[in-house]
């Protein structure tokens, strides 16, 4: 189920039982303990209230209050208010604990999101690759609200109808076990075949659900590839696909269907035998047999036990979606932290770092990216890392800013290992600037100030100024006040970039990291780029994951990966005179430009 | 299927019930056919469980009571009695399940088939403009919910009848105890009403907090690697949890809102019941009833309980579908695209390279791709480059040629002949393009070539070859049938591209449109490639960035702020500043 691999509370492999993820949850979560308590609470409250109305029928009958006889108004009325007070008591007691309830899930529920989240942001880089993006949003929105809806209703059914079916079971016993024998043995026969139903069912909504996924699949083809099927003029064929997978849904939903017709059935069909099995028990008991208006209790209570029943069946589908989410939860919050904080930080000193990347080997989940790396680069020294795509340079990167720790090996900037600084200064010594500058939703300023908390406004006019980049800020619609949408809309990549170099040059690390963006930009931001990076790399050593020639050809050192190796190292003069990897790089580079 | 109006095309500003049961019947009578069996089936399972409550007293009068007094007890048919009433419920249940849902179904394939039309038919700037996430949630979350009312729809009525049906029958036993039960059933409706109007709004509040907590872990997680090297991981993760607090607030308000009332009103059966047992006890003393007529009132209410809690259902699903149909109809109302209404007076393309030409050309409200007074003449068989910087109206250019996008004002004519007077099938066999963001589709690298053309496999292998594709079929592990995956994304972004470039090449078009259509191509094979399309007997048309391409086209096109400005060979365009400084930049960015 889980795609993350990972310790696991659960163990390895073995299947995991609903009792299991329930003492893990509640170890993760107690305050879902009086949570339950309540639960049950309030499930003996209601079934009070619900037998009331019973039990008020069995006085009256074995009191002979309905013969002439026996009729007495004033015990009649005595009898009706008792009943009265006890289903408003109980009405009033449940909604009182129910409200407590509702408080106490709720702040288990959003403390569990924060965690989750918490929890999800401090995994290592690996699992953030684009791939798994999905997952953990799935993780931390999809199955938490899954969760939700069970507290929200089938938690509240379960307990609260197990309690209810149970207290009448027992009251029956109280009238008449023989005939409470009777009627429980009618209603356990159904739960083979509600059993059998409830499989049959889960099969066929799994055929919904996939067919659901293969029309979104084709519908968000149809949208991606809108240009393509007007240009081509291929309309019919992609509107006949979609209609097909809307005809194949729809089948597979009558399919589903005919099972749930039957299944919320059968708690009514079982209810009627049990009423029949009892007046025949009543009947053939003879003498020995309960009061009549035992028997009458009798007879409502098996209709109250029914209810629950029904009820249950409706919430199994949303029990197993709930506890298959909480699992995945459970795993996801209970991960050790990826990157633990250096317990004994030791001092770092300002201004250009050296690095030492000495015998580092890494890997994504068992599949290698990095085998036996070493690499010495002065203080102040500007390296274009260089190689295919997945050669190892990226993520040789994210481990010089500690987004990741090496499997063995280390990484030290300034002569200390990155493992041993602590976070605000590991943060001072070295800067990332990422291919994509995420921005989040604010002005552009305050993207900007995310580079230094206590970045004063002036500070940042002046930082964008040393970048020569006043005019490229002057060139947005609002200037530094205009709006970004969620994700960056409204700008660029490259201007994207932009905001990031601005952030670099306001932390002012001695190692910065850039990772140059793959795609073309347009040539006036190239320009502002280039120009711009040129003026940040004064007096630091920077680190550049290099995919234009320009970059590698005005670098004092060149590193060469390949295959999560480094090749070759050294200048591009060098390098491209000894005929190696680099050589032959060059050489189509140089052909792309030559004229 | 369109039978069941559009909510837009009425006047709106009805109440959300109102609106809610024109939905209802609109949906009705688009598929009465089900609607009725399922509204049938409710009313023989009303009748059933009305007779239920009937045999339950029966059984208590006629073999219960007679055996406890001593003498002779029905209770065999008394028995037969309760099992045959069961057995009318079961085929009522049954029948109305069955059917209601597919009433639901039909109505929401309905809705799916109108919805996937429009994706399909209306014009790509409105596609464009719309966000796909939402047009996804239109088709399957919206679609849901627009029907969702229907499968409670037909119980409501079956519940209506079974309420008339439960007072005829208490008429029947005792006036006075009828009259005691009729004064509450209004109540219990009234109160799911009541329910469903006081939760409106505050549900609506939970659901925006829900959705700002989404879209907050979602910025969150996408944004990770930023937020590390930033060292914001605090910052954002408070800021998540005010949001996470909000919905919190709003949920523990909806949750306390809803119970309270459902409780409340669970009790006004009970207390019914309670007044019935008063009202009829005494009745029964003085001998006017039998204790079964009483058990038979009791067990009716008992019965009817949760029956009506389903009108309480019906009235909150009412304004969820009544939004979910909303959502749905913004998109159904969108037009057809007018770029393909047949022509008049339709004329035949030539054959061979195609010439072209746009003149005085007018496009675009929006900002991003104005282009005003465009001039291009494109000469049959020649390669034409267009170059200039973003946002001046080249790719605008390409895809009027391509007639993708209308124009506002000016003439596009293709070897001659008006853009109006060419039929769709024609010009798309053709006129090709592929762009820089190559979209495949589900399935092999050779039937998105081919894509629905009724190619030769030769053909296609050839297009692949001419498009520098030729080792795919030894890279990918089933060669040129290898599965691309759903966009094409089993495979790379290259060879997304080659892949593109073949569909586009394949079918011997006369007029080919490329935007960028090699960029993530290695500069190697795009040398490779660009001497393939010199060879070819077609004409080229294609933006790109690469000195390369330009250096090698026929001629070349400077677009400059929705303008053609100069056209002529590289060598003599370099001798303008601006195409120079062009040239120049896009030698500093050069890619690998």
């Amino acid at each position: 189920m889980s795609e993350i691999p990972n310790t696991s509370p659960f163990g390895e492999g073995s299947e995991v039982t609903a009792f299991a993820i329930l003492r893990a949850g509640l170890d993760l979560n107690p305050e879902f303990r009086p949570v339950i308590r309540l639960l049950l609470a309030t499930g003996v409250l209601l079934s009070l209230g619900r037998i009331a109305i019973p039990v008020l029928f069995q006085r009256l009958i074995d009191g002979d209050l309905l013969e002439a006889a026996g009729y007495s108004r004033a015990e009649l009325l005595t009898l009706a208010v008792i009943t009265t007070a006890v289903v408003i008591g109980v009405v009033l007691l449940s909604v009182l604990s129910q409200f407590v309830l509702i408080r106490t899930s709720e702040q288990a529920l959003a403390r569990l999101r924060k965690v989750v989240l918490r929890r999800a942001v401090d995994l290592s880089l690996a699992e953030h690759a684009t791939e798994r993006q999905g997952d953990l949003v799935s993780r931390t929105t999809g199955d938490i609200e899954a969760l939700t809806r069970f507290v929200d209703w089938g938690a509240y059914s379960w307990l609260v109808n197990t309690t209810i079916a149970l207290t009448a079971t027992l009251a029956m016993f109280f009238y008449s076990w023989q005939l409470a024998l009777v009627a429980t043995i009618s209603l356990v026969l159904m739960v083979p075949i509600l059993m059998k139903l409830q499989r049959a069912r889960q099969q066929r909504v799994a055929v919904v659900r996939n067919r659901t996924a293969d029309l979104l699949s084709d519908t968000n083809e149809a949208i991606a590839g809108g240009e393509v099927i007007r240009a081509f003029g291929q309309h019919e064929a992609a509107t006949r696909q979609l209609n097909t997978d809307v005809d194949s849904l729809y089948s597979s939903h009558l399919w589903a269907n005919r099972v749930m017709a039957w299944l919320f059935t059968i708690s009514d069909i079982f209810g009627t035998i049990a009423i029949a099995a009892v007046v025949l028990a009543a009947v053939w008991l003879g003498a020995d047999g309960p009061t009549l208006g035992a028997t009458v209790a009798i007879l409502f209570l098996v209709q109250i036990v029914l209810t629950p029943i029904a009820e249950l069946t409706e919430v199994i589908d949303d029990t197993t979606m709930a506890l298959a989410g909480w699992q995945r939860t459970i795993e996801l919050a209970t991960r050790p932290q990826a990157i633990p904080p250096a317990e004994l930080p030791l001092p770092i000193h300002d201004g250009p770092l050296e690095i030492d990347v000495d015998h580092v080997s890494f890997a994504y989940n068992d599949h290698a990216v990095l085998h036996d790396v070493s690499l010495h680069v002065p203080a102040g020294t500007a390296v274009a890392v260089v190689g295919a795509t997945g050669s190892g340079k990226t993520t040789l990167a994210r481990l010089l800013c500690r987004l990741a720790d090496p499997d063995e090996g280390t990484v030290a900037l300034g002569e200390v290992d990155v493992r041993r600084l602590s976070e605000s200064d590991r943060r001072h010594a070295v800067r990332m600037v990422p291919q994509d500058g995420f921005l989040f939703a604010m002005p552009v300023r305050e993207n900007i100030r995310m580079g230094r908390d206590d970045a004063t406004d002036a500070e940042i006019v002046t930082a964008i100024a040393d970048l020569g980049l006043t005019g490229w800020v002057g060139s947005l619609p609002q200037g530094l006040d205009t709006e970004i949408g969620p994700g960056g809309e409204g700008l660029s990549v490259g201007e994207r970039q932009l905001v990031a170099v601005v952030r670099a040059a306001l932390a002012d690390p001695g190692v910065l990291i850039l990772d140059e963006a793959t795609s073309s930009l347009d040539p006036a931001t190239e320009l502002a780029m280039t120009a711009a990076l040129d003026r940040l790399k004064q007096g630091r050593t920077t680190v550049t994951v290099a995919h234009r020639l320009s970059t590698a050809e005005r670098a004092d050192l060149v590193v060469v990966f390949a295959d999560g190796h480094i090749v070759e190292t050294g200048s591009h003069d060098e390098l491209v005179t000894s005929g190696g990897e680099y050589a032959q790089l060059h050489e189509a580079w140089s052909r792309g430009v030559a004229i | 299927m369109s039978e069941a109006t559009s909510l837009d095309a009425r006047p709106s500003g009805g109440s959300p019930i109102g609106d809610g049961l024109r939905l209802v019947s609109g949906y009705a009578r688009a598929n009465w056919r089900p609607f009725t069996i399922a509204s049938v089936g409710s009313v023989v399972y009303a009748a059933g469980t009305v007779g239920s409550a009937f045999g339950l007293g029966w059984a208590v009068d006629e073999a219960l009571v007679p055996h406890f007094e001593g003498a002779d007890s029905r209770h065999w048919a008394a028995v037969a009695i309760l099992v045959g009433i069961m057995v009318i419920r079961t085929v009522g249940v049954v029948a109305r399940r069955y059917y209601a849902g597919m009433t639901a179904a039909l109505c929401r394939t309905g809705l799916q088939r109108d919805l996937a039309e429009r994706i399909v038919e209306m014009p790509l700037a409105r596609l464009r403009s719309r966000a796909p996430g939402t047009m996804l949630a239109n088709i399957d979350a919206d679609t849901e919910s627009a029907v969702d009312v229907m499968h409670p729809a037909p119980f409501t009525i079956g519940v209506l009848s079974m309420l008339v049906f439960a007072v005829t029958g208490l008429a029947a036993i005792d006036l006075p105890l009828m009259f005691a039960t009729v004064g509450v059933l209004p109540l219990v409706v009234g109160a799911s009403w009541f329910t469903a109007i006081i939760l409106e709004k505050p549900t609506a509040v939970e659901r925006e907090a829900n959705a700002a907590v989404t879209a907050a872990t979602t910025e969150i997680i996408a944004g990770t690697q930023v937020i590390k090297t930033l060292g914001r991981e605090d910052a954002e993760l408070e800021r998540f949890a005010e949001i996470v607090e909000h919905h919190r607030a709003s949920r523990v308000h909806v949750g306390a809102l809803k119970m309270g009332i459902d409780t409340s009103f669970s009790m006004i059966p009970q207390l019914a019941m309670i007044l019935i047992v008063v009202v009829g006890a005494s009745r029964v003393a003085s001998g006017i009833l039998e204790p079964g007529d009483l058990v038979q009132a009791v067990a009716l209410f008992g019965v009817l309980a949760f029956p009506i809690q389903v009108i309480g259902f019906f009235l909150t699903d009412l304004p969820i579908s009544v939004v979910g149909r909303r959502r749905v109809d913004v998109v159904l109302v969108e037009p057809d695209d007018p770029l393909r209404a047949a022509p008049a007076n339709p004329r035949k393309l030539p054959t061979g390279p195609l010439a072209a030409q746009l003149t005085d050309v007018r496009v675009g409200e929006t900002d991003r791709s104005r282009v005003s007074g465009l001039s291009l003449p494109v000469v049959a068989g020649e390669t034409l480059a267009l170059v200039g910087p973003t946002g001046g109206g080249k790719s605008t250019a390409l895809e009027v040629l391509a007639r993708l996008r209308p124009v506002d004002a000016g003439g596009v004519t293709y070897g001659d002949i008006p853009a109006a007077d060419i039929s769709e099938a024609d010009l798309r066999g053709r006129v090709t393009v592929a762009a820089q963001n190559a979209v495949l589709f589900t399935g092999t690298v050779r039937s998105n070539v081919d894509y629905g053309r009724n190619l030769t496999s030769a053909d296609v292998d050839r297009a692949l070859v001419l498009a520098g594709g030729a080792d795919l079929d030894e890279i990918l592990p089933d060669g040129f049938d290898t599965l691309v995956g759903e966009r094409g994304v089993a495979v790379s972004g290259g060879q997304r591209q080659r892949i593109a470039l073949a569909r586009a090449l394949a079918g011997d078009p006369g007029l080919v449109l490329l935007d960028d259509a090699t960029s993530a191509v290695d500069p190697v094979r795009e040398e490779e490639i660009l001497a393939n399309l010199a060879e070819l007997p077609t004409t080229v048309v294609m933006v790109t960035h690469r000195v390369a391409a330009m250096a090698g086209a026929d001629r070349v096109a400077l677009v400059v702020d929705g303008r053609v400005v100069e056209v002529g060979d590289h060598q003599s365009l370099l001798a303008n500043p601006e195409y120079r400084d062009l040239v120049a930049a896009y030698e500093r960015g050069a890619v690998l």
